[in-house]
């Protein structure tokens, strides 16, 4: 994409000086993928099937590429970006983060910090690992794999943290707050497409396939997309205790006015809330979950039908490790409930998913594992299209991945 | 010998020590244990006393140094006006600051830089943070005495070359429970060797565990 191509001129220009003042510094992955599925026809092919492979898909893939670049400017300010390389769809490089970071060295108990630009949304549990990757496997849970395909902070981000070593206390306390542009059509693919499950994350820049209704006729939204000149907000409180048990709430709305219109995209008005668990016991064991529920709305213009969701998902997800092998299981459960008064409930939809997986790290490097995923669901306008609304999809992936930094 | 002289021999020695009691040196060895009669690693011990006490030398070389993403000693004690240098031992940078009231400093670091080092003036305890890796962390007592010492992994520590008295003997802990050091009178003329036993908080409270995480998410 130019936008993407446009920050590497810049960082190639700024790369002489940048590598001798060690201002400059670059991690990635590489990660290929062999595979067995058995569905029907993926989502990214404008299916309804809930993964980013089907059985068609031929069964070895560059799975991802993804590159951070950090660019000191000083010790407390950063540039940042992540993009990322995926070669089913057929795209370029997708810029997914651009932001700056401010880290300012703390001057008392307290301490905040703050971001500025594009970035992803502070609430995964699962894909905090390199270039947004999972770190208990290759599929993260639904909520994970929509917040990385269809919400994205473009704005600014503050937060504000009191940890408890500081003062020796068993209880850390961090409040985020952020206020975005470019979220009016966050929401809408969770009700023309649904959930689904899958590790890709949509660049700045580019669209989100829908299910193809009328055979030749490709729909997509652009998630990122301002109609309304309004900024949206999210509020999180975290609570740690003992640096074992982790609890967040988290509360989203992207404050979009419905009903009106622009460059053939309308707004659809997004709110949602999120309870998130983690909890490490000793011998390496973890527990963690993530619950949401909200809801989307738009008004189409002039003939004013409307379409509101409500959805909901949550997982619980187990984690071993032993030596240097994780072993995850999850499960999970999803809907998307047509609320709206129209005769038919196209966008309702609901599902489960069984995931256990491996991940080997042989060295710092380098990395192997396996993943089943077993995703069985329901869509109503699956049966309306193909006369069958159900699915149930056997998913099995081997990956190797490689890890590099300077 | 005559015995009368042997006697008178003897006496006169016994007065030579007597009188030479208030210049000896011996050596003080402090067992700090926890509640659980475990030996208590890094617990610091200081002495100070009503009356004047030499000048710490203060040339001695102290190092906090980073080395695989965490700090190392994790305890240190130096006597006040002694410098302490923070090398970075890691191929990547790190952010040393420290917003204790008897020193505040930040210092910025890259991949396997030291820089200058940092003089400590005030008495006290001075925690040290990581900007970059929050879980990093470390501990410098800074005391107005020559003498101080840190219990080593069985718990023991030593002071040497005590002049004999009367002091205060001043026991803490990074994670000793309630803000007071634990403190007693000691007669160096005559205790070589006392036990302590501290009650400290769970460890995690002040030692964080290193993470691996790489990017805050
Ligand atoms: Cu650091």
């Amino acid at each position: 994409m130019k936008p993407c191509l446009l920050v590497a001129f810049c960082l190639a220009g700024l790369w002489q000086s940048a590598w001798a003042q060690d201002r400059l510094s670059f991690r990635g992955l590489v990660e290929a993928q062999a595979f067995y599925n058995s569905a029907d026809q993926s989502w990214l092919d404008g299916g309804f099937s809930k993964t980013r492979f089907d059985e068609s898909t031929f069964p070895l893939q560059l799975g991802k590429v993804g590159l951070h670049v950090d660019y000191h400017l000083t010790d407390t300010l950063w540039l940042r970006t992540l993009s990322t390389y995926y070669l089913d769809d057929g795209l370029d490089a997708e810029l997914i983060e651009t932001y700056f970071v401010y880290r300012p060295a703390p001057q008392g108990p307290l301490r905040w910090r703050a971001k500025l630009g594009a970035f992803h949304l502070p609430l995964s549990l699962e894909n905090t690992g390199v270039a947004w990757s999972s770190r208990f496997g290759i599929t993260p849970s639904v909520i994970n794999s929509w917040i990385g395909e269809d919400l994205r902070t473009i704005g600014a981000e503050v937060s504000l943290e009191w940890p408890g070593r500081f003062r020796q206390s068993e209880h850390s306390w961090k409040l985020i707050g952020a206020v975005f542009g470019y979220n009016d059509a966050s929401g809408t693919v969770l009700n023309y497409r649904g959930w689904a499950a899958h590790d890709r994350q949509t660049g700045l820049f580019s669209p989100l396939r829908e299910p193809t209704l009328v055979p030749g006729v490709k729909r997509e939204v652009f998630p990122f997309y301002e109609n309304d000149d309004r900024p949206g907000y999210y509020l999180s409180g975290a609570w740690t205790w003992q640096d074992r048990f982790e609890l967040q709430l988290f509360h989203y709305d992207n404050l979009a006015e419905t009903g009106h219109a622009r460059g053939g995209q309308i707004g659809w008005r997004t709110w949602f809330q999120q309870v998130s668990a983690e909890w490490r016991l000793p011998h390496g064991w973890l527990l963690a979950a993530q619950a949401m529920r909200g809801n989307t709305r738009a008004v189409a213009p002039v003939v004013l039908s409307v379409c509101d969701s409500d959805f909901e998902s949550v997982y619980f997800l187990i984690n071993k490790e032993f030596d240097q092998h994780s072993f995850s299981a999850r499960v999970e459960g999803f809907a998307v409930d047509d609320e709206d008064q129209t005769p038919s409930n196209m966008g309702e939809e609901s599902g489960r998913s069984l995931m256990l997986s491996w991940q080997y790290a042989y060295s710092p490097r380098w990395r192997v594992g396996a993943e089943w995923l077993l995703l069985d669901s329901e869509r109503e306008e699956r049966r309306i299209v193909t006369g069958d609304g159900d699915e149930l999809i056997h998913q099995l992936l081997f990956n190797v991945q490689y890890r590099f930094q300077n | 010998m005559p015995r009368r002289s042997r006697t008178l021999i003897l006496a006169w020695l016994g007065l030579c020590l007597a009188l030479n009691q208030p210049l000896a040196a011996g050596s003080l060895t402090i067992q700090v244990y926890d509640t659980n009669h475990n030996s208590l690693t890094d617990a610091v011990i200081y002495l100070l006393a009503d009356r004047e006490l030499p000048a710490p030398k203060t040339d001695s070389r102290y190092e906090v140094e980073q080395k695989d993403k965490t700090f190392q000693p994790f305890v240190t004690v130096i006597p006040v006006g002694a410098s302490v240098m923070f090398p970075n031992r890691d191929g990547i940078g790190h952010h040393v600051y420290s917003f204790s009231p008897p020193r505040k400093f930040e210092l910025p670091l890259s991949e396997h830089e030291s820089t200058d080092t940092i003089t400590f003036d005030q008495p006290g305890l001075v925690t040290v943070g990581c900007n970059i890796h929050d879980w990093m962390a470390a501990y410098i007592y800074v005391v107005a005495t020559p003498y101080h010492a840190k219990s080593d992994a069985n718990g023991q520590a030593v002071i040497e070359d005590l002049p004999a008295g009367i002091y205060d003997l001043h026991v803490t802990h990074p994670g000793i429970k309630g803000a007071a050091d634990q403190t007693r009178r000691v007669d160096a003329a005559t205790e070589n060797r006392l036990e302590f036993i501290l009650e400290v908080k769970p460890e995690y409270l002040w030692r964080p565990e290193p993470h691996d995480e790489e990017e805050p998410y």
